[in-house]
């Protein structure tokens, strides 16, 4: 929700003293090129378009998970292949395949955002698992 | 101290390589969470585990490291501004006041913000030292750091663990 912020900067004119604290704080975040970031005609998400992705990617999924209580466990390999639409993405728009596109890599980012999600989450379910498997 | 012992060492290699240029961009998302992934794996070796881990130590290590990692590039990117008077805030203070600027807001409300900015921008300019930033930024990269390392050993558990999945 940071993240949007300054595309909309007057409904959030009361946190707008945080917006140059936020930017700096977003910084060992994302690399935040200003051509990467997603914009409006008023202003640029802090961070740029594959980080937002990947975000939202954790937003999205853990709604689902929020209405979904029986969740199948998948092996750790499906969280590389989840990553290798980001590589390729990465690597194809850096040698000149194509040119680089915020929607891609906002599609890219939001898949693999969903995996580690996933995963952290079957993580912590595993700790709560263990706890109540421990004697008290 | 002995189970802090593989959070220090991973946290630190993680703390220097945050400061690096260039591979400091990747130092969240990648550097972190793989430095709380090797801090499980120099734990397993430091007690000679041959089994699987449980989810609370890779927690436990996972933070530990986001911490110390936090603490040591915080440490090493304010000797090194006191020493340069040049940082990342210095460096991004001229797209700051555009970006401030573009906004449709009040002019009162952002000349206050564009100064504030600019004191702290300035004392690290003159005196290389800034309390507001120091603070800041080690704040920043606690909690960040914290939320990554504890990301990064959930999920690097399960890799490590992967391999025990059938004892």
């Amino acid at each position: 929700m940071f993240n949007l912020m300054p595309l909309f900067p007057q409904k959030f004119s009361n946190f707008f003293f945080l917006f140059p604290l936020l930017q700096i704080m977003y910084s060992p975040v994302c690399h935040q090129e200003l051509q990467k970031l997603i914009c409006n005609e008023i202003g640029c998400t802090f961070l740029c378009a594959r980080c937002t992705g990947i975000y939202a990617g954790v937003f999205i999924f853990s709604l689902i998970l929020l209405l979904k209580t029986n969740v199948p466990v998948y092996k750790i390999k499906y969280l590389f292949i989840a990553g290798i639409p980001i590589i390729v993405d990465v690597i194809a728009s850096s040698i000149g395949i194509y040119s680089y596109s915020k929607l891609t890599a906002f599609i890219t980012g939001t898949i693999f955002g969903s995996a580690a999600f996933y995963y952290f989450y079957i993580g912590i379910q595993n700790w709560f698992f263990e706890k109540g498997r421990q004697p008290q | 101290m002995k189970k802090f012992l593989p959070s220090l060492v991973s946290g630190f290699g993680a703390g220097v390589l945050s400061v690096v240029p260039i591979i400091k961009t990747f130092a969240c998302c990648l550097i972190i969470p793989a430095a709380a992934t090797l801090s499980i794996l120099l734990y397993q070796r430091a007690e000679n585990v041959d089994e699987k881990i449980e989810t609370g130590k890779a927690i436990f290590l996972g933070v530990f490291t986001g911490i110390f990692a936090a603490l040591f590039a915080t440490t090493f990117e304010v000797v090194i501004t006191l020493f340069t008077k040049q940082n990342d805030l210095i460096a991004a203070f001229g797209n700051m006041q555009q970006m401030i600027n573009s906004f449709p807001l009040d002019d009162q409300l952002k000349q206050e913000v564009i100064d504030l900015i600019n004191m702290v921008v300035t004392e690290l300019k003159t005196t290389g030292f800034s309390v507001i930033y120091s603070v800041t930024l080690l704040f920043n990269n606690l909690v960040i750091n914290s939320i990554f390392g504890l990301a990064g050993g959930v999920i690097g558990l399960q890799i490590i663990n992967a391999k025990y999945k059938n004892r």
